[in-house]
């Protein structure tokens, strides 16, 4: 797919400040540094030898050193004519990075903490000048999220472990209720719509593996031998497609679908709502049918409904026969 | 004459170069004659390219600005709207800031424009290590208005939907809040005249400035009302049959019993001959959301008692799915 003209626009800026404050850089450097092919930083050197500023006369041009170029993959420019600096950032930027680094906090290092506010405060510095700004990088730095203490601890006892190359134990119970005690070597910790997961070599299971935080307790770092480093990008396992489910809610849903985990929701008859879910686990689907129970119709394999309403009544035949029988 | 096509980022590359390597500012016509890949300069739709490429760059930070002089508007970037030369990003900067644009990435080429534009500031060509922490937030439209509304004192107004449907909200915005993937909005209420939050996902319009700066008091109802961290978390308190439900076993500890008169209540308790199947327990201080996934998963063998709204909300919802189908169980 071609990349759109502002990502490339914008590497050929960097690239310009870069190659001027680094005169002799490398093609294979800036490659690696822009995370690109080499042919494709050579096609962006093409366009830059064919930039300037009016006629493209000599002193128009950056003037890049073709011959230094050609025969040695090393860059230098002449004259950087005015883009000597890096590009402003917006205010849309500026909110999605704060924002995230807000959603970040609990999974910085030390060292990332301690560099915080004077990372934002040059952000701000380099703000587009539209207009002006009451906010500093101190206080910025002083937002976090809406987080408990138990999961912070978690995140920040995994984020060790990854950064220092050890495992995590942790006692934990997974959806089907069944217990275990686990040892794991982390390879990434990821944020998804359930909560923090981690994923990693389990030397219970002597297999990779993923867990939800939120269902661990009493979770450690501990000091083993380092294990070989799973990498987390090859070792994603292909998941067999879950059984397809399909639930038709009154309108009202609405609200409450904006966040849903369905794969896909699309408007039905008579303003109805059809949502689609893919589903692993069954109690899951239970679950989330018992979320959206006020406004759902009907469900697709029509067991999922029928099951979910007797658990229902039995849940509720329990709290009837306490109130029954129940007495002062 | 007939020019040879331009690639778009070439052309607007030397848009970009003319205009910030002039004094006095360029017309439409001199621009689009100097900067090759435009055309005929009196051709609609390659002014309508031309505009577009204007409005590229401001898109990208640069702020192009327009004067009318001799009946006909020039255009130049001044070198003092870039940041100063000197500000620099170090290795590690770049790289904490390269991982708060992956919570963003939605397959868009903006974002990965963005960490083009960081790079730019860095001091080295040293590429960061892939970090092995990975999230995405939720989509937030507006999340830039809203942040200049807080910095400004600026109330914003947008359609939002909510449990009751879809309606036109004013607030005077106070602080955005993250809690997981999500992102709300933290503010006064200008209609309901109190303290809301507000989803961003559940935004129907791009929030808009509804009143100019200044124009909303700082004192009395409006002052900012701190956020209360904990906010989200709750400890529920629940009866929990014994020998089951694992997960909210494993989350919770035991409380002393009491007696059904001390507790206050009577409808919630269990059967005298059947208090010994069932123990009072407090849950772990956590986020309400994964306390009401738990207790919906083992509704059959928990009881909330605290907190009442939750008792409340987890059985509407038994009572909902219970009601399903019920024409054909008479």
């Amino acid at each position: 797919m071609p990349e759109p003209s502002t990502t490339i626009l914008a590497r050929l800026i960097s690239m310009v400040r870069i190659i001027d404050a680094q005169p002799g850089i490398s093609v294979a450097e800036l490659a690696q540094f822009f995370g690109r092919p080499e042919k494709r930083i050579r096609a962006d050197i093409d366009l830059l030898d064919n930039a300037g500023v009016g006629d493209l006369l000599p002193g128009r041009t950056f003037e890049i050193d073709y011959d230094l170029y050609t025969e040695q993959g090393l860059l230098t420019l002449r004259s950087p004519l005015n883009l000597s600096a890096p590009l402003p950032i917006t205010e849309r930027e500026f909110a999605r990075l704060v924002t995230a680094l807000q959603a970040m906090a609990p999974t910085l290092t030390d060292t990332e903490q301690q560099i915080l506010p004077q990372t934002l405060s040059t952000l701000l510095a380099a703000r587009s000048r539209m207009q002006a700004s009451t906010a500093d990088g101190d206080s910025l730095a002083t937002l976090t999220p809406a987080i408990s203490e138990a999961t912070r601890a978690k995140v920040a006892a995994v984020q060790k472990a990854l950064t220092d190359g050890t495992v995590v134990v942790f006692d934990y119970v997974n959806g089907a209720g069944r217990h275990s005690h686990r040892t794991v070597s982390p390879s990434a910790l990821v944020l998804e719509r359930d909560g923090w997961v981690m994923t990693g070599y389990c030397h219970t299971a002597e297999s990779e593996r993923t867990f939800r935080l939120d269902r661990t307790t009493n979770l450690s770092e501990a000091q083993a031998a380092l294990m070989s480093a799973v990498d987390a990008t090859s070792s994603s396992q292909g998941r067999e497609p879950g059984e397809t489910v399909k639930v038709t809610l009154h309108s009202g849903a609405a609200w409450a679908l904006r966040e849903s985990p369905a794969a896909t929701v699309e408007e039905g008859p008579a303003g109805r709502l059809l949502a689609t879910y893919q589903v692993w686990d069954p109690t899951w689907m239970r679950t989330e049918l018992l979320a959206l129970a006020p406004y759902v119709e009907d469900v697709s394999p029509h067991h999922y409904l029928e099951e979910t309403a007797v658990y229902a009544r039995q849940a509720l035949e329990e709290t009837l026969q306490g109130e029954d029988t129940g007495s002062a | 004459m007939v020019q040879a096509k331009v690639q778009a980022p070439l052309r607007i590359l030397n848009l970009a170069l003319n205009l910030l390597n002039t004094r006095e500012g360029l017309g439409r016509v001199q621009l689009m004659t100097v900067v090759r890949g435009y055309g005929a300069t009196d051709s609609a739709s390659a002014q309508r390219v031309f505009e577009r490429d204007i409005e590229h760059l401001r898109r990208m930070g640069l702020a192009v600005d327009v004067q009318d002089r001799f009946d006909a508007a020039t255009y130049r970037i001044s070198a003092s709207s870039l940041p100063a030369q000197g500000t620099i990003l170090t290795d590690r900067e770049v790289a904490l800031l390269l991982r708060a644009v992956d919570a963003w990435s939605d397959g868009s080429g903006e974002m990965e424009a963005l960490r083009n534009k960081l790079r730019g500031f860095s001091e080295t060509v040293l590429a960061p290590q892939q970090s092995s922490t990975r999230f995405s937030l939720e989509s937030a439209n507006g999340l830039e208005i809203v942040q200049g509304a807080i910095e400004q004192a600026r109330p914003v107004a947008f359609d939002y939907l909510s449990q009751k449907g879809a309606s036109q909200r004013c607030v005077a915005p106070w602080r955005v809040i993250v809690r997981g993937r999500a992102l709300y909005l933290w503010g006064f209420d200008l209609d309901a005249w109190e303290p809301r939050l507000f989803r961003f996902s559940r935004f129907l319009t791009v929030p808009a400035f509804a009143a100019p700066p200044d124009s909303t008091p700082s004192q009395g109802p409006l002052q900012e009302v701190a956020f209360d961290p904990d906010f989200f978390l709750i400890q529920p308190v629940m009866l929990v049959r014994h020998g089951s439900s694992p997960i909210t076993s494993a989350h919770s500890t035991p409380l002393p019993e009491v007696d059904s008169a001390e507790a206050g209540s009577t409808a919630a308790m269990p059967a005298p001959e059947d208090r010994g199947l069932w123990q009072r327990r407090v849950g772990e201080r956590e986020d309400a959301h994964i306390w009401e996934e738990r207790l919906l998963r083992e509704a059959r063998d928990v009881r909330v008692l605290e907190p009442s709204w939750l008792a409340e909300l987890i059985g509407t919802r038994l009572r909902s799915a219970a009601a399903w189908r019920e024409e054909d169980r008479a």
